[in-house]
């Protein structure tokens, strides 16, 4: 894959590239701040964009502006977002649009390899990847409290792995189970919580943050 | 010789005479001109009402006071905005203004606002205190310096003869006396417009308990952004890269790279090392371990890590407080780090001195080439004078050009 990679922090941009270089990936691209990763998305036109939320000059939200802006002239590239600390609203800002082929993540997530090239790949494919962290902070900020309640423990792993933008089949491998068994329990999910049923992963994402309230 | 000495004499003669005549018409003494000439209408109009509502509220046996004094202390206070104003104006004094105290809840606080307001009572104490100060001021600022212009008029107009010439004379000598005899009698006002129509000595403390608090929660505030900069920035992103390079090492050992996974794990040694030292740097700026033996140990610490020749001397007959101890030894830091930046200094010495009069000081003497200032850039010196100003302590720079520089922190030990 062809990636532009946005990361402020020297020793983490290196990092980063070294690992995606090591997986077999391009880095055409290792920028430290947003309008520098504006102008060479601009000129290289990667598939994906791995970036930072909070970069010079003001340290705040430079990188999530960046890549809305981004999709909102691309929607076809995949947008995968970093950051130190899990704060539902960027979720939901970077969600608010089309979900499809945009992933948030913790940064510690990169130090499990596996798991980060999943979620990678995942984006890349148009789906979606959010950080477990995330979604447990936006079902525990939940309006729907009431209504969670009513699932079975079992049943609340699922939605959870299913609101990080997990197929069924890797729902299955995640909980070690089958993914027939899988398959009733999201039955039962969007039963219970009165959800449409959609066979494609990120719609079904969609509709699981959309009942969370994102 | 002497010739020489009489010349310079008379030299010096003439300067003074150059200067006598000139004063009576010179700006500042047409403006002190004009304050005295305006007092007597300002000030006895201000009086007639003050005196108007006393008298309303005495003589009505106190029944009409209840509407007459909140009128009487408004009026006080707009009054002295007026004086205060004038000698803005005038005089270039800038008195500043006093603040009302706030409202009290329930109704204490509500007569309390209305009829005890110091500042009202005050600046009707200078109305009062002020009618002979203004007669003194209208003779010697105005009488003195109209009398011989009036009289030369009523000696030309009447062809007087020589008789007239001691009065004439005396006239002459008071116009030409008038600018600095009105200066003194100003001297006198002006302590008086200090006194009543400026803010009262607790209110200044008041003002610069604020000032000192509102400067110590910002600072707390701005190190404690600082310290998660530092983390966010520091720690926390090289402890991400270090787990990512851990990650990175483990897939070449699964893929049975062992050459390249060994090599990242060697790198990988060497970031720990690298987070631990920046780890225990970071805990020294934030409170460093030798303090909590004490000052002295700390400072000899500090010391030693000093590229300058340092020298440690404490006199302490007990311990100081936490605050003192920190604030001192955050100081010493400051200076030691200025001198070795800024002043080529070869050697410093500190003194930390407990006298009996509980004053602890801090003196850090250096031998550079000096011309310190407290607003220099980059010094932080001035912040530092800030951050001692909120333990009620100063800082005094001694710093001529050429050297030495000396600094001294005064802190009382109660406050800390």
């Amino acid at each position: 894959m062809r990636i532009v990679v946005a990361e402020d922090s020297p020793i983490l941009r290196a990092g980063l590239v070294g690992l995606l270089e090591d997986e077999g990936h391009e880095v055409v691209a290792a920028v430290p701040d947003a309008s520098r990763l504006r102008e060479v998305v601009a000129e290289h036109r990667p598939e994906i964009v791995v970036s930072d939320i909070r970069m010079p000059p003001t340290h705040t939200d430079e990188g999530l502006r960046a890549a809305i802006e981004l999709r909102a002239a691309d929607p076809n590239l995949r947008i995968l977002i970093f950051s130190q600390y899990v704060e539902t609203q960027y979720a939901s800002r970077l969600l608010a649009g089309n979900s499809a082929g945009v992933g948030y993540l913790l940064k510690e997530r990169v130090m499990d390899t596996k798991d980060f090239m999943d979620a990678l790949e995942r984006v890349a494919a148009g789906g979606t990847a959010l950080d477990p962290e995330v979604v447990s902070q936006l079902v525990g900020a939940s309006n729907s409290r009431r209504a969670l309640d009513a699932l079975s423990p079992r049943e609340r792993e699922v939605l959870g792995l299913m609101g990080e933008g997990r197929s069924n089949a890797a729902i299955a491998a995640a909980l070690f189970v089958t993914e027939r068994a899988v398959e009733k329990h999201v039955a039962s999910i969007f039963t219970k919580l009165d959800l449409p049923v959609s066979s494609a992963d990120n719609r079904r994402v969609l509709a699981v943050l959309r009942y969370l309230g994102v | 010789m002497s010739e020489n000495a009489v010349t310079m004499a008379a030299n010096r003669v003439t300067v003074v005479a150059r200067r006598v005549l000139r004063e009576p018409f010179t700006a500042r003494a047409w403006r002190t001109f004009l304050y005295c000439f305006c007092q007597p209408f300002v000030h006895l109009l201000s009086l007639a009402v003050v005196v108007t509502l006393l008298l309303g509220s005495t003589v009505s046996v106190g029944l009409l006071a209840p509407l007459l004094l909140p009128a009487l202390l408004a009026f006080g206070r707009g009054t002295g905005s007026v004086y205060r104003g004038m000698a803005r104006n005038l005089l270039d004094l800038d008195v500043p203004a006093p603040t009302r105290a706030p409202r009290r809840s329930g109704m204490l606080g509500f007569v309390v606002h209305h009829f005890g307001d110091g500042v009202g009572w005050r600046a009707i104490g200078y109305v009062l205190a002020k009618l002979l100060l203004m007669s003194i001021e209208f003779v010697v600022g105005v009488a003195f310096r109209l009398g011989l212009p009036l009289m030369l008029i009523g000696v030309v107009g009447a062809r007087a003869g020589i008789e007239s010439m001691p009065l004439l004379i005396i006239w002459v000598a008071l116009f030409f006396a008038s600018p600095r005899l009105t200066e003194l009698v100003l001297l006198l006002d002006q302590t008086l417009m200090w006194r009543l129509l400026g803010p009262s000595e607790d209110s200044l403390r008041i003002r610069e308990l604020e000032q000192t608090r509102s400067h110590a929660i910002n600072e707390a505030a701005a190190t404690l952004r600082r310290i998660e900069r530092d983390l966010h920035d520091g720690a926390q992103a090289r402890l991400v890269a270090l787990g990512m390079q851990l990650g990175r090492a483990e897939r070449q050992f699964e893929r049975g790279n062992t050459e390249s996974g060994l090599e990242l794990l060697r790198e990988t040694r060497a970031e720990t090392r690298a987070i631990v030292h920046e780890l225990r740097d970071l805990v020294r700026g934030i409170h460093p371990p030798a303090l909590d033996g004490g000052l002295e140990p700390a400072l000899v610490t500090l010391a030693a890590k000093t590229p300058i020749a340092t020298s440690v001397r404490v006199h302490l007959t007990q311990r100081l407080s936490a605050a003192a101890e920190t604030i001192l030894y955050f100081s010493a830091a400051e200076l030691l780090t200025n001198a070795a930046k800024h002043s080529g200094a070869q050697a410093v010495a500190i003194t930390v001195i407990g006298d009996e009069h509980a004053v602890v000081q801090l003196i850090v003497t250096d031998d550079g080439r000096g011309g310190a200032r407290l607003d220099g850039a980059g010094s932080g010196l001035r912040g530092l004078a800030e951050r001692i100003r909120t333990l009620d302590g100063q800082l005094t720079l001694l710093s001529p050009v050429g050297g030495p520089t000396t600094v001294t922190v005064r802190l009382p030990l109660s406050g800390g």
